[in-house]
Order: C-alpha cells, then sequence, then structure tokens
C-alpha cells in the first residue's frame, strides 16, 4: 500500500465548526483515513510543532499577528495548503468588523462591554492587525473550500481528489440548486421579515416577499437552512457569477429576481438590502471579492440617518 | 532560582490559549496565568445587524 499523506490541521481565528465538519463524515472518516494520516490537529492531539505535512489545512481567518506567524509556518511546512471554510476563503462572519476601527473593538469589548467590570485592554496577548484578513492576503493558497462549515460532501471530495491528485469533482451552483422550493409569481407587495408571520415551506421565500441570498451564495452546504425555514445569509459567501464579475453586485441580483417574481419595485429592495448590509454582507466582508466592487459602499450605508448624503 | 513554565498552545481544547506558570526559589508557584489569545470583537460587530441573523452568526462564536 502506497504511504499515506501527512495532513496537519491549524487554526487562525475562528471557531472550530470546521474541525467538527471533518467529524462530520461520520463513517466516511474512514475511508478517507485509509489514506491520510493526522500529524497535527489542535484539538486532537498534542503536537505543538508545525511539522512536515503533505498536506495543511488552514481554518479561521488573520486577525493577529500570531495568525500570520501561523499561516507563514504551515505553507513553510507544508507541500499543499487548503484554505479550510469560509473564514481563510473570504473572512467568515467577523469580517463585518470591516464596519469598525480595532480600537472600536478592542474598547467594545474590554471597556464598554457592559456584562464585565474591566477597563482596560489587555497587553500580554497578540497584536490584532488593522483589519480581518482572507489567508490569502498573507500565503499562497492551493485549494479553497469554503462553507460555514463546508459540507462533508465537499470535505471528502476536496481532501480525496488532492490526495488522488485529481480534479475535484464539485459543482459551481448557488445555494438554490440543491433547495426544494419552488419560485413562483406572486401579488406580494411588501418586504417581510423572517419573523414576520409565517411563510409557504415549499415556497422561495423570495416569491414570499422575503430576503434570500441562495442565488448569489456559492453552495458548499447543501441548502439546509432553507428546509428548516431559514432564509440564506451567505454563510458560504458568494457565487462564483459574483466572484467572476466584478460590476456584477449581490444586491442589485437578488432585488431583480424578488421584483420579477413579486409586485415589489427593485429600488425599494436594495434600499432595504442597504439598510441590512451588515447582515447580508457579513461573511465576505473582509474578502476583496467584495471591497474592490465599484459598488460596494458598506461604510456609506452603516452610517448613522442623517449622514447618509456624505461622501464614503 | 526562579523559573517559569510555559505551555503554548494548550491543546485539545476549542481555541487558542496559552499557560504560563511562575516557580519561585522554594520551588512553590508564585503565579499562574491562562491566557486567550484569539479575539474577534463580536460584542461591537453584531451591534446593527438584524436580529433573525442572531441565532446563526452567535452560534460561530465557537463551534458553528
Amino acid at each position: 500500500m502506497a504511504a499515506k499523506a501527512r495532513v496537519s490541521i491549524e487554526w487562525l481565528s475562528g471557531c472550530s465548526g470546521c474541525e467538527l465538519g471533518i467529524v462530520d463524515l461520520h463513517e466516511k472518516l474512514l475511508e478517507v483515513l485509509d489514506e491520510i494520516e493526522l500529524v497535527r490537529v489542535p484539538i486532537l492531539m498534542d503536537t505543538k510543532e508545525y511539522v512536515k505535512a503533505d498536506i495543511g489545512i488552514l481554518t479561521g481567518s488573520i486577525r493577529t499577528d500570531h495568525d500570520v506567524h501561523a499561516a507563514k509556518a504551515m505553507r513553510e511546512a507544508c507541500s499543499k495548503i487548503i484554505a479550510f471554510g469560509t473564514c481563510p476563503v473570504f473572512g467568515g462572519p467577523h469580517s463585518s468588523a470591516y464596519a469598525h476601527t480595532t480600537e472600536e473593538l478592542l474598547e467594545g469589548s474590554f471597556v464598554r462591554n457592559p456584562s464585565t467590570r474591566t477597563s482596560t485592554v489587555p497587553d500580554q496577548v497578540p497584536r490584532l492587525l488593522e483589519g480581518n484578513l482572507p489567508l490569502d492576503s498573507v500565503i499562497e493558497v492551493d485549494v479553497y473550500i469554503p462553507g460555514c462549515p463546508p459540507h462533508a460532501a465537499y470535505i471528502f471530495e476536496g481532501l480525496l481528489s488532492l490526495v488522488r491528485q485529481r480534479e475535484p469533482k464539485i459543482g459551481r451552483h448557488n445555494v438554490c440548486y440543491n433547495c426544494t422550493r419552488v419560485m413562483v409569481r406572486t401579488e406580494v407587495a411588501a418586504i417581510r421579515r423572517a419573523y414576520d408571520g409565517t411563510f409557504d415551506p415549499a415556497t422561495c421565500f423570495l416569491s414570499q416577499g422575503c430576503l434570500c441570498f441562495g442565488s448569489v451564495t456559492l453552495d458548499r452546504c447543501m441548502a439546509p437552512c432553507m428546509q428548516a425555514g431559514v432564509p440564506c445569509f451567505s454563510c458560504g459567501g458568494p457565487s462564483e457569477a459574483i466572484i467572476l464579475e466584478p460590476q456584477k453586485d449581490v444586491r442589485s441580483e437578488v432585488a431583480m429576481r424578488m421584483a420579477h417574481l413579486t409586485k415589489i419595485p427593485a429600488e425599494n429592495i436594495v434600499a432595504e438590502i442597504e439598510r441590512q448590509a451588515k447582515t447580508h454582507f457579513a461573511y465576505a466582508m473582509a474578502s476583496p471579492v467584495f471591497r474592490q466592487k465599484p459598488t460596494f459602499l458598506l461604510k456609506k450605508w452603516t452610517r448613522p440617518e442623517g449622514q447618509k448624503g456624505a461622501s464614503p | 532560582m526562579t523559573r517559569r513554565i510555559t505551555i503554548d498552545p494548550v491543546t485539545r481544547i476549542e481555541g487558542h490559549a496559552r499557560v504560563e506558570i511562575d516557580i519561585d526559589a522554594a520551588g512553590g508557584v508564585s503565579s499562574s496565568v491562562f491566557k486567550v489569545i484569539d479575539f474577534r470583537g463580536f460584542e461591537t460587530f453584531l451591534r446593527g445587524m438584524q436580529v433573525e441573523m442572531m441565532p446563526t452568526v452567535t452560534s460561530r462564536i465557537c463551534g458553528t
């Protein structure tokens, strides 16, 4: 039998949900372990050093100078690097810190936090960077597997294709592809929030006047939320169409579909998405995919009322 | 002679931590500090988000 591929895992600023995502492989994990050997997994093993490996899996984003050090050490020690999960690929949910300065974040947690009595910011910890960054802003990445966490099917295919050195058989659909709700035209005339009454479980959220971002989000999840009655918040990051075309814009794409399906004017939908921008752009704000779009004006949209007219 | 024992990183936990234990001349522990070294700022950036987003985003504080 051929030697097993050595796999090393390190986490940056994240939540460890991606490590749990690997455990979601269940019995399939045994099949994967036939071909790989785990040599470093902080949540599972006591290996502290950055040992040599064939495949390095990095979860979490670059938020502190320790993350920069860890990412570089992993790049040095591993032949291939996987950016595993939405955090290293696009920044993850804490990308929404883009709307704040680092000083505001530290003050908010340690000084102005009503549930603690501290008044000083810790100084014996790694330094926070000015922003939250995706992994490829610091090191070269070989494989990207977004998802929060990625569905086990994508993890399985992603890992094995790398071990067996073949192209991964992974679709490039958006979340709607695996959603069972059906788009229909309706007479709905106003936007409804997800908590606003009940929604028909067989009909597309957009048809019912509820904002859902499945149509502009890459499917790395198999669409579980919509089946549970929750509209898509784009935790997997933007769809391929949004990534590839700088002029393509999340809010106008969603508004166009929703206005087509309902009687709600597209401009009302765009205005509502801008009002809720911090929610709907949360997971990928740190990524240049959004920041470099000429239409992305988050800091303007999140400015307090009364200051909206000023230039960003 | 005083010395310091450092455990960095602490493994088999969720998240990032470091432990520093100072030993005094008599061999006793003079201080022991547990440092949590990652920070993302949820307390601040959650403000201004839609309330229906909270169950999905706060579950990402630890372990999805």
